[in-house]
């Protein structure tokens, strides 16, 4: 199992990590476990595939919720679920505020657990294919010409090609022209289509959420 | 000056009475003429008898004056031997007021034992009468598991190693219950004619060794409720203790019971899940053990035991409250330590009191490092020695106030911490104390002796 899903668990009790990993693997998940969130710092674990952490909260050197902005600051995108010895109100409204996927108090039920997992990849499965539309939309993008650009812009914001013609000063044809290749280049069916991936160029960090 | 310079004239009659006196049993009555200082001769009536027979003989006599016999002889007699009775029925009296309305209990015992008299205090006190208890001996109506001490005792007055004795005891009563008792006992020489007799000054005690008692138990369970409210505060950090096994154990389970839904259960894998889950177990109930004992009601039983291990078992207990509260911790345990006698749990107790104090004084500093030492060693005078260290803003000017109980610093304590742990470290003997910490925070050191058999 050398591809596909990883999880990486980070708990400082062994025996609570080792029965974590245990249990992640009956599910044919790939587990890498970690005793604190130093350690898995130290290592930069490659993260080309689907992954997620499981984080205990309570962990020596930086805590769980440390760890968690501390991994937004460093620009690593990966879904947590929180594992807690005893989870306070407070506690867990800023872990799922931080964007955790799931916050559970030990000892939880082992579908709980699964389960958030199997969420947790999926929303990371959704993160890295929007990514790839993204960069592919941007590549896209990359391959009009300044002027194609300028026409598109306009046209998204609703401007009528004798409209955008009169702007540029050159004429309603040579618009018609410039729109249909960039569409094309775009790869965009319709005037809605293009206005939608001019929305997600123009958000990208929306592709988050 | 002899007799015989005093006689006035005829010496050969005092010779002669004396001779009569020593010769025969009866009386000798006769004359004398007395020289004065001043050379008037007194004539005097002579009575005299024998007083010992045996060597050397003794023999009285008594002169009185003519005059004085003949003018007061009669009056004199009769009023002196009035007066003396009077005087001796007075003393008589004055002596069987203050035996008989005594507050206290008051008892006479012949050497054997055997009451000779009792007041009513005392009577009242074991709801025996005198006579009654006339028939019985001092070790008939004392309870058995005090007979040997007070057998003891008894015999060292006999040898002469005291001059009396004092003992708290337990009488039977005579309707079977048992009353506490101090008693004081000597040992009254004999005389001519009268033997040697045991002289007892008994006091109820009951009421004070009950209040004592109820003290010690309110003490007691004031201790237990201190106790309850240091744990409410580490709840989470207990729960904590107890959910990571619980965790191992759940997940191990589960993770078989999914494999073997699916068939794919390995003997070797359960073999490993089920060693972890024993282990967890274990781990689990040796939490709850420990609290269990921490919170139970039992009297103090007071066993030779490791410090050390208190120290290891409370941080243990404290570990999550430490982690909380961002406090490092640094063990300075000198191993092995001579053992000391004491309550496990109360010693728990005063390391809790101490940690959670050194951790709570340190949780609203805003400078790092927040860090508690924890030392153990013992000394060349028989103590063991603990130091629990923080490095908290300090006592300041509160340090003679701490040990009050009441007093607090704290936002929601009770104030009876350190008052409670004051007093359990001194009923094992030892003494705690508080000093200031350099460059900033406390120590509280606490020193308990070494148990009989580690000194030797």
């Amino acid at each position: 199992m050398t591809s596909g899903p990883v999880v990486f668990v980070v708990d400082d009790d062994p025996a609570v990590r080792t029965s974590i990993k245990f249990l992640i693997s009956t599910v044919g998940l790939r587990v890498e476990s970690f005793e604190s969130a130093d350690t898995f710092l130290a290592k930069e674990p490659a993260l080309d595939e689907p992954s997620c952490l499981v984080l205990d909260v309570r962990l020596p050197g930086l805590s769980g919720l440390e760890f968690q902005r501390e991994l937004a600051a460093r620009n690593i995108r990966i879904p947590v679920v929180f594992v807690t010895g005893h989870g306070d109100i407070p506690m867990s409204v800023r872990a799922m505020k931080a964007g955790a996927v799931e916050f559970l108090t030990k000892p939880f039920r082992d579908e709980d657990l699964l389960d958030a997992i199997r969420i947790a990849l999926a929303r990371d499965r959704v993160w890295r294919e929007k990514d790839k539309e993204l960069t592919e939309l941007q590549q896209r993008f990359q391959s009009l010409t300044p002027r194609e650009r300028e026409v598109i812009s306009m046209v998204v914001s609703g401007m009528l090609n004798k409209q955008i013609a009169a702007q540029l000063g050159t004429a309603e044809n040579t618009v018609k022209v410039h729109r249909s290749r960039a569409m094309e280049k775009m790869c965009a069916q319709s005037l809605a289509d293009l206005v939608t991936m001019i929305q997600k160029l123009k958000s990208p960090s929306e592709k988050a959420s | 000056m002899p007799l015989i310079a005093l006689i006035d004239g005829d010496t050969e009659r005092l010779t002669r009475y004396l001779s009569q006196c020593s010769r025969t049993s009866g009386r000798v009555r006769g004359r004398l003429s007395i020289r004065r200082s001043n050379y008037q001769p007194i004539r005097c009536k002579v009575f005299g008898g024998l007083l010992r027979e045996e060597q050397p003989r003794l023999v009285w006599l008594r002169l009185l004056p003519f005059n004085f016999v003949q003018s007061h002889s009669a009056t004199y007699d009769r009023c002196t031997k009035a007066r003396e009775k009077r005087t001796r029925q007075q003393d008589e009296q004055r002596w069987r007021t203050a035996f008989e309305d005594s507050a206290i209990g008051i008892t006479l015992a012949a050497f054997s034992g055997h009451f000779l008299a009792a007041n009513s205090v005392f009577q009242n006190m074991l709801g025996y009468t005198e006579s009654e208890l006339q028939g019985l001996t001092f070790l008939d109506i004392t309870y058995e598991d005090d007979r040997q001490t007070n057998l003891e005792l008894v015999n060292e007055l006999i040898e002469g190693k005291r001059q009396h004795f004092e003992i708290d005891k337990r009488y039977c009563r005579k309707d079977g219950t048992l009353v506490w008792a101090r008693a004081n006992v000597s040992l009254v020489p004999g005389t001519d004619g009268v033997a040697p007799f045991w002289f007892g000054i008994v006091e109820d005690i009951t009421a004070r060794r009950e209040a004592e008692h109820a003290l010690q138990m309110t003490r007691a369970e004031l201790a237990r409720v201190s106790r309850l409210t240091t744990l409410g505060e580490l709840a989470a950090s207990i729960a904590h203790e107890v959910n990571q096994p619980l965790t191992a154990v759940t997940n191990n389970s589960n993770a078989c019971l999914r494999l073997l839904a699916n068939g794919k259960l390995e003997p070797e894998v359960l073999r490993q899940a089920l060693e972890e889950i024993v282990t967890n177990a274990v781990r689990a109930s040796a939490v709850i053990a420990r609290i269990r004992a921490f919170i139970r009601k039992a009297p103090a039983e007071k066993v030779e035991l490791d410090i050390n291990e208190l120290i290891e078992e409370v941080l243990a207990l404290t570990g999550h409250e430490l982690y909380k509260n961002r406090v490092q911790v640094e063990c300075r345990l000198t191993k092995p330590l001579p053992q000391v006698v004491g309550d496990r749990v109360q010693l728990q107790q005063v390391l809790l009191n101490l940690i959670v104090n050194g951790v709570e004084a340190m949780s609203t500093m805003t400078t790092e490092p927040r860090l508690l030492r924890v030392q153990s060693q013992f000394d060349e005078s028989g103590n063991v020695l603990v130091a629990v260290c923080d490095s908290g803003s300090g006592l300041g000017l509160e340090v003679d106030r701490i040990f009050t109980p009441f007093f607090t610093t704290k936002t929601h304590g009770m104030g009876m911490g350190l008052a409670i742990s004051r007093s359990l470290v001194e009923d094992h003997g030892g003494w705690l104390w508080a000093t200031p910490n350099v460059p900033h925070g406390a120590v509280f050191h606490f020193k308990l002796p070494i148990a009989a058999r580690s000194r030797s």
